[in-house]
C-alpha cells in the first residue's frame, strides 16, 4: 500500500520566517524558492484556521497581508473565506 | 559615571538629557544613528532635520559631544564606542537589532525601554496586540538589550490597567504611555547604577513570550473601535 505523504509544519516557525522577511512583499522571483504565490495562499488559509483554534490573532494578522499583497497574484477566494471565517469569530468574542 | 546615549529620536533623547541633568547625570556623548533604508521608505522614523538642528543646538549649550553614525554597529562606531571606556549606553534606537559586539562595549550593557509588557509582547505594535488579545493591564518595560528581539534581561515593568484609560484613541493611550513611563523608565536603571554600581534585572525565558509583528490596518481598526467602547 502507497503510504499516504504529510508534512509537518511547525506554523510558528513559518510566522517568524515569513513575517520577518516580509516575503508577502516580495514578488515570487525574491522569495525562498518554498514559498511560491500558490504556497503563500495555502499557509494563508492555514494561518486563519489556526488562529481560530489558538485564538493567536497574528495568524489571521498574516492572513490578511497574504491577501493583501499585490506581489501574490494567484486567485484569493479560498484565502478571503477562511479569512471573513475567523474575523466573525474574533468579532465574536469581543 | 561614564553613560552614553545612541538614538534615532533627537527630541525625547533632549528631555532624557534634561531628566539625567536632574539627577546630576551628564552623559559623556549622544550617538545619533541615521534611520535604516526600510524605515526611512515607511517613513516610520522620519525624524525632521529640525529636531535634529535642535539635538545639535542642545548638545552645544550643554557641552556634551554629538557624534553621528550611518550603522550604530559597523567597525567604526564599535572603535568609537570602544575608545570611550563606557560604562552604560541609554538607546532609542528601534530600527536596528544590536550585536553582541556592539553590547558588549558597554560595561554593564544597553538598556532600552519597550512598548509593551515583557516577556508576553515582544516585537512590535505590542500595546494594540495587548488590546486586541483582551488584556486588562498594558505597560511599558525597560530591559538589558541582547541580541535577540526583545529577549534581554527585564529591568523594569510599569504597569497600568487599561480600564482606567478607555474610552481613547490609541496615539492618546500611547502618549500617555510614553509621558508617563517611557522616558523615566530611563532614568531607574541610571538611579540604581548610580548609588549600586550595579543594575538588578531578570532573565527572559524564550518561550515566555511571543514575538509580534506589525498589526494589518484592519485589526488596527478593531483595536481603535475596542478602544473607543464600540462593537467591532
Amino acid at each position: 500500500m502507497k503510504e499516504k505523504k504529510t508534512r509537518f509544519i511547525d506554523l510558528e516557525k513559518e510566522l517568524l520566517f515569513l513575517e520577518s522577511r516580509r516575503c508577502y512583499s516580495l514578488s515570487e522571483l525574491e522569495r525562498d524558492k518554498r514559498y511560491n504565490d500558490h504556497e503563500l495562499i495555502n499557509l494563508g488559509i492555514i494561518f486563519a484556521k489556526h488562529s481560530i483554534e489558538s485564538l493567536d490573532w497574528r495568524f489571521l494578522n498574516l492572513s490578511l497581508k497574504i491577501r493583501d499583497s499585490k506581489d501574490i497574484i494567484l486567485d484569493k477566494d479560498a484565502l478571503e473565506k477562511e479569512i471573513a471565517s475567523a474575523i466573525r469569530f474574533l468579532k465574536k468574542s469581543f | 559615571m561614564n553613560i552614553v546615549i545612541v538614538t534615532q529620536k533627537p527630541i525625547q533623547t533632549i528631555i532624557l538629557l534634561y531628566m539625567l541633568g536632574s539627577i546630576d547625570v551628564f552623559p559623556k556623548g549622544v550617538f545619533s544613528v541615521s534611520t535604516t533604508y526600510n524605515h526611512k521608505k515607511l517613513g516610520l522614523l522620519n525624524e525632521e532635520k529640525e529636531s535634529l538642528d535642535t539635538l545639535k543646538f542642545q548638545c552645544s549649550i550643554l557641552k556634551i559631544p554629538l557624534y553621528f553614525l550611518d550603522n550604530v554597529c559597523s567597525y567604526n562606531s564599535i572603535k568609537l564606542l570602544q575608545s570611550l571606556k563606557i560604562d552604560l549606553i541609554l538607546s532609542f534606537v528601534t530600527d536596528t537589532i544590536l550585536t553582541g559586539e556592539f553590547i558588549e562595549t558597554s560595561k554593564h550593557g544597553v538598556v532600552s525601554a519597550h512598548g509593551g509588557i515583557l516577556p508576553k509582547y515582544r516585537g512590535v505594535d505590542c500595546l494594540r496586540w495587548a488590546i486586541l488579545n483582551g488584556e486588562e493591564k498594558i505597560g511599558v518595560s525597560t530591559q538589558l538589550i541582547d541580541p535577540g528581539v526583545d529577549t534581554g534581561d527585564i529591568i523594569d515593568i510599569f504597569q497600568i490597567d487599561l480600564s482606567s484609560m478607555v474610552p481613547c484613541s490609541i496615539s492618546d493611550l500611547d502618549k500617555k504611555l510614553y509621558y508617563k513611563f517611557k522616558l523615566e523608565s530611563y532614568l531607574h536603571p541610571v538611579k540604581q547604577l548610580k548609588k549600586t554600581l550595579k543594575i538588578n534585572s531578570k532573565p527572559q525565558k524564550n518561550n515566555d513570550g511571543k514575538q509580534y509583528f506589525s498589526m494589518h490596518p484592519q485589526l488596527k481598526g478593531f483595536v481603535d473601535k475596542i478602544l473607543m467602547n464600540k462593537k467591532i
